[in-house]
């Protein structure tokens, strides 16, 4: 451990390599990050009849923006959001997510446009569902996210990315059983947690300065 | 009619020397990725924690082109998904999975300073398959996407860019013998990066 540890201190201490693509001031953005929204209706054909059912929107919200506070280290935040609903005659469902956290990288060496690293990231939200005039259903979410990975610059500012992490998600029931507002000892209880191995590959971007 | 056919020959022939769409250069959108997420899931109530399911998530979404002329990536898409659940208690397995693989093509019209607008057109034909503890359910897909949006080069080679446009994607069984057919018309919208690489 205390191996693991000098060598961890070693390579941020020794570590005076500077690139271009992470350097102070520069800005940092996951390219899988998006904004979409879907407005549309569910048709069925059958037998040469045509039905048409439901009607939807979905929006989605999954930006990871961040900037480099000193050299190889961007730090900024993440979504990983969502509203939907779906209407049918008088029936109505909604369902939103809403996650936000803060994510913190750190490059570690330069080796031939390969920019290895290691990154922390943290979430906190909430997941709300609601069928026409029944109560709606809440959970609160909480996130670790910790991994290493690699950034490969095939261009000045453009990066293949690759990253290996372990992640444990929380989701927490907030309902009121109990009527009145009053959360029943039960719901303040009952968590369903996920817990694995996660491997992502995508674009990331820096730009600015 | 001859003054808007004129119009648009003058606009598909206009000489475009942006160095971020010439020809030779790949093409792709920021978004595509592929995530692999395998883990478990687990019940915690009053105290007491319970096993409930191994789970699998798989997604495979990238678009990628080259551009064949100046202003034109060409390339394809893939839009796919799977996943797959686990019972602890008794291995009952659910797995479900879904593939759209198309073409797509581009343009870009005209250069308005950084900001250059485009047409879009896409087709894709797949299949969904479900398997719910020994059921198996199929559809094939076929799906196009048409459209126009904005690049909006903020650095050399990277674009925000804002699409919107008519989607539409059929989901078509044969269940007992009957045929019949799901469809989504739909608008998009959709704000994200794109990215051109390669050929200095």
């Amino acid at each position: 451990m205390k191996k693991i540890f000098i060598i961890l201190i070693t390579l941020l201490a020794c570590n005076f390599f500077a690139s271009a693509q992470v350097e102070k001031g520069k800005w940092f953005v996951a390219g899988y990050g998006d904004v979409n929204f879907d407005i549309g209706k569910e048709k069925s054909k059958s037998g040469g009849t045509t039905s048409e059912h439901y009607k939807y929107f979905d929006f989605d919200f999954n930006p990871m923006i961040g900037k480099f506070v000193i050299e190889k280290l961007p730090v900024g935040l993440f979504f990983d959001s969502y509203y939907y609903t779906y209407t049918e005659g008088d029936y109505k469902e909604t369902e939103s997510q809403f996650i936000v956290g803060p994510f913190v990288r750190y490059y570690i060496i330069e080796k031939n446009k390969f920019f290895p690293y290691a990154e922390a990231r943290l979430g906190l939200g909430l997941y709300r569902s609601k069928e026409s005039d029944y109560d709606p259903y809440k959970e609160s979410y909480f996130a670790t996210e910790l991994g290493v990975g690699t950034s490969y610059f095939f261009a000045e500012n453009v990066a293949l990315d690759a990253l290996l992490g372990y992640g444990r998600s929380t989701w927490t029931d907030k309902n009121d059983d109990n009527g009145g507002g009053v959360k029943s000892t039960l719901a303040d209880d009952t968590q369903y947690i996920y817990s694995g191995v996660l491997f992502k590959l995508g674009i990331v971007v820096t730009f600015g300065k | 009619m001859k003054k808007i056919l004129l119009l648009l020959c003058m606009l598909l022939t206009y000489s475009l020397t942006y160095a971020q769409i010439e020809k030779g250069k790949w093409f792709a959108a920021g978004y595509s990725s592929l995530s692999l997420d395998v883990g478990k899931e687990k019940w915690k109530s009053e105290g007491t924690t319970s096993d409930l399911e191994k789970y699998t998530r798989l997604n495979f979404d990238p678009m990628i082109g080259y551009f064949v002329m100046d202003k034109m990536p060409v390339g394809l898409y893939i839009e796919s998904y799977f996943n797959k659940d686990v019972d602890t208690d008794d291995n009952d397995t659910f797995r479900e999975s879904e593939i759209e693989i198309g073409p797509f093509v581009r343009y870009y019209i005209k250069k308005f300073d950084k900001f250059i607008p485009y047409a879009e057109a896409r087709a894709g034909i797949g299949s969904y398959k479900e398997d719910w503890y020994g059921n198996v359910y199929k559809e094939s897909i076929l799906a196009y996407r048409i459209g126009a949006g904005l690049s909006y080069f903020f650095t050399q080679n990277i674009a925000f860019d804002a699409f919107i446009g008519y989607d539409n994607d059929r989901y078509k069984s044969d269940d007992d013998g009957e045929e019949y057919e799901y469809s989504y018309p739909s608008v998009d919208i959709n704000l994200g990066l794109v990215v051109t690489f390669g050929k200095q």
